[in-house]
């Protein structure tokens, strides 16, 4: 068994505001999914994530206010904490799926704090 | 009869899904769910169907924007549960030259080899910058051909690159009073170029030096780039040397046809020994673009001097290099065009133009201002499914991970292009009731100029424009 592979992230974001930067997925293999809003997240997108080998998945969302699609950022929240009582259900870690609100000094950090800390299951 | 030139594309399906434009966000929590009269299962286009076809099949989680925006899923829900939108990506990809429309329909010929045809019209703006400020004259146009473009009347694309005489003269027994160099053509005006950025791996080079050779033209690279990896293509490569450093480069040039030197003030005087290396070779000197030289004097001074082809380069939007109001290649070539043609030598040699070809009607639009043919290297990667999202620039990895790519379908990639694009280039001949695109070069009558028209239509009607648009 391999102990040194790099732990895979998918992350589903928003296109306002965020932009990647080479050092942000440092020690991880990362896999980014644009949207035009987090909205278009549906709970099978999450769940296939998972089954195309991701060992964490992040979403990241706008503001609730600041949501251009009103209702977009609520939305978001409920289908991934729909899909952690599925992961719970089925026997995974629910904490492999995490729900972000963006804000921009604070998310590239975030990010950067849940691959360190090894909040991703390697 | 000499065997009929012709490009023979075969589809090659992208690799990776490409960036498409429109998408549907649906908000399936207010779905009734039993209204019986989904219009996922309605939509023309199977797009839904083939989400769940993606989906099902363990890919990667991608959204397809493949979306064609018909709206009728968004007015046909019963609950108003889908609103379209455009990918965030397709906005991103590209740039203000480059656009994303142009990538997607470069795409779409690379991949079909097909003209791209649009059902909705033209629906921007009556003129642009660059390119956009001039159209070409289709009035030969009076019936549908009997047989294509590739019918019995053949049009002929080919173009030189070696020099020609400035006239003939005969001696009294009827032979030949002047030298005359063997003619050194290619069949399509279009030259390939090597990009100056990208994943440029040996694959990408062999994809492009293959598909030069599949269509018999040739393609630009440094010299210190040639490697013996792709010396077996050493008929397609036309290295770019220096006045000073082509002697350590002899036995490359003793392989190819066509060799490049950088321009530099007494240029002129190391051809003679390039000339000792090879005899048989076709010199073209590169000049740049730059505001703070006067290419069009160069241009006529090096016209005198023994030189084949001289190919200009303007930057990857044809602007002018070091200028802060960048004037347009088709201007500038237009400028070097006439002095030639001021100074009884632009018979004689070859121009090439380099910078903001991206799409066939370019091609045809930069011949009409005094090219003879052109090069093309974004369109080269693009066709391959580049993005130009320049993540390798920062070095981010590239999302059609193009260190990947196999050279034969990278080739039939670029062939598809090639062959797509001479298409089109045929067609517009055929509408101005041309040929040959030799008889295209600096033929403006065949071309209507925005300023022209304003002036002989609208001036007379409204007065002279107060605030001239800049259509440079």
């Amino acid at each position: 068994m391999n102990i040194d592979k790099k732990p895979k992230l998918t992350l589903f974001h928003c296109l306002n505001s965020f932009k990647e930067t080479s050092s942000m997925f440092d020690g991880c293999q990362a896999k980014t999914v644009k949207m035009a809003c987090s909205s278009m997240t549906k709970d099978i997108h999450l769940l296939k994530a998972f089954e195309a080998g991701a060992d964490a998945v992040l979403v990241l969302v706008c503001p609730e206010k600041g949501c251009r699609y009103s209702e977009g950022s609520m939305r978001a929240k409920k289908r991934v904490d729909y899909v952690k009582t599925i992961l719970d259900d089925i026997g995974m870690d629910s904490r492999a799926i995490e729900y972000i609100q963006h804000d921009s000094q604070k998310t590239t950090g975030l990010i950067k704090d849940i691959i360190q800390n090894n909040d991703i299951r390697a | 009869m000499p065997k009929k030139y012709n490009i023979h594309t075969k589809a090659a399906p992208p690799r990776f899904y490409p960036v498409g434009k429109y998408g549907i966000i649906e908000d399936r929590e207010n779905c009734a769910g039993s209204c019986k009269e989904c219009v996922k299962k309605k939509c023309v286009y199977d797009i839904f169907k083939e989400n769940y076809l993606h989906m099902s099949e363990m890919e990667e989680p991608e959204y397809l924007y493949t979306c064609n925006s018909c709206f009728r899923c968004i007015q046909e829900c019963t609950k108003g549960i889908f609103s379209r939108v455009i990918n965030p990506e397709y906005r991103e990809i590209g740039d203000e030259y480059w656009t994303p429309d142009v990538l997607n329909r470069t795409w779409y010929q690379a991949h079909t080899g097909s003209i791209p045809v649009s059902g909705a019209g033209y629906r921007g703006p009556f003129v642009g910058k660059g390119f956009d400020s001039m159209w070409t004259d289709m009035s030969e146009i009076v019936r549908p051909t009997r047989d294509g473009i590739h019918g019995r009347e053949y049009i002929n694309t080919s173009i030189e690159l070696s020099r020609r005489p400035e006239r003939l003269a005969f001696n009294d027994d009827g032979s030949l009073a002047v030298e005359v160099k063997p003619i050194f053509d290619i069949p399509l005006p279009i030259l390939f170029q090597q990009p100056d950025f990208g994943v440029l791996s040996k694959n990408v080079l062999i994809s492009m030096l293959k598909a030069a050779q599949t269509i018999g033209t040739k393609l630009f690279i440094p010299a210190c780039d040639v490697n013996d990896e792709i010396m077996s293509f050493a008929s397609c490569i036309i290295p770019l040397v220096t006045k000073d450093n082509f002697k350590s480069y002899s036995s490359l040039l003793n392989n190819v046809d066509v060799v490049e030197i950088e321009y530099e003030s007494g240029v002129e005087k190391v051809f003679e020994s390039i000339k000792a290396i090879n005899e048989k070779l076709v010199i073209s000197v590169g000049l740049n673009l730059s505001s703070d030289v006067d290419y069009a004097t160069i241009g006529v001074e090096l016209s005198k001097a023994n030189v084949d082809t001289i190919h200009v380069y303007a930057d990857k939007h044809g602007r002018e290099f070091d200028s802060e109001k960048p004037r347009f290649i088709k201007d500038m070539l237009r400028d070097i065009h006439l002095a030639l043609i001021d100074a009884g030598t632009r018979q004689q040699i070859n121009i090439i133009a380099s910078g903001g070809i991206c799409m066939a009607e370019h091609v045809n639009k930069a011949i009409i201002c005094g090219a003879d043919g052109v090069t093309i290297d974004r369109s080269l990667l693009i066709a391959m499914e580049c993005r130009l999202c320049d993540r390798c620039k920062d070095g981010l990895a590239c999302p059609v991970e193009f260190e990947t790519i196999d050279a034969n379908y990278g080739s039939n990639r670029i062939v598809n292009l090639m062959g797509a694009w001479r298409n089109q280039m045929l067609e517009m001949l055929g509408a101005m009731g041309l040929r040959e695109a030799r008889r295209l070069r600096g033929e403006v009558g065949r071309s209507m100029w925005f300023e022209d028209l304003e002036k002989e239509n609208f001036a007379p009607i409204f007065g002279e424009r107060k605030v001239a648009i800049d259509v440079g």
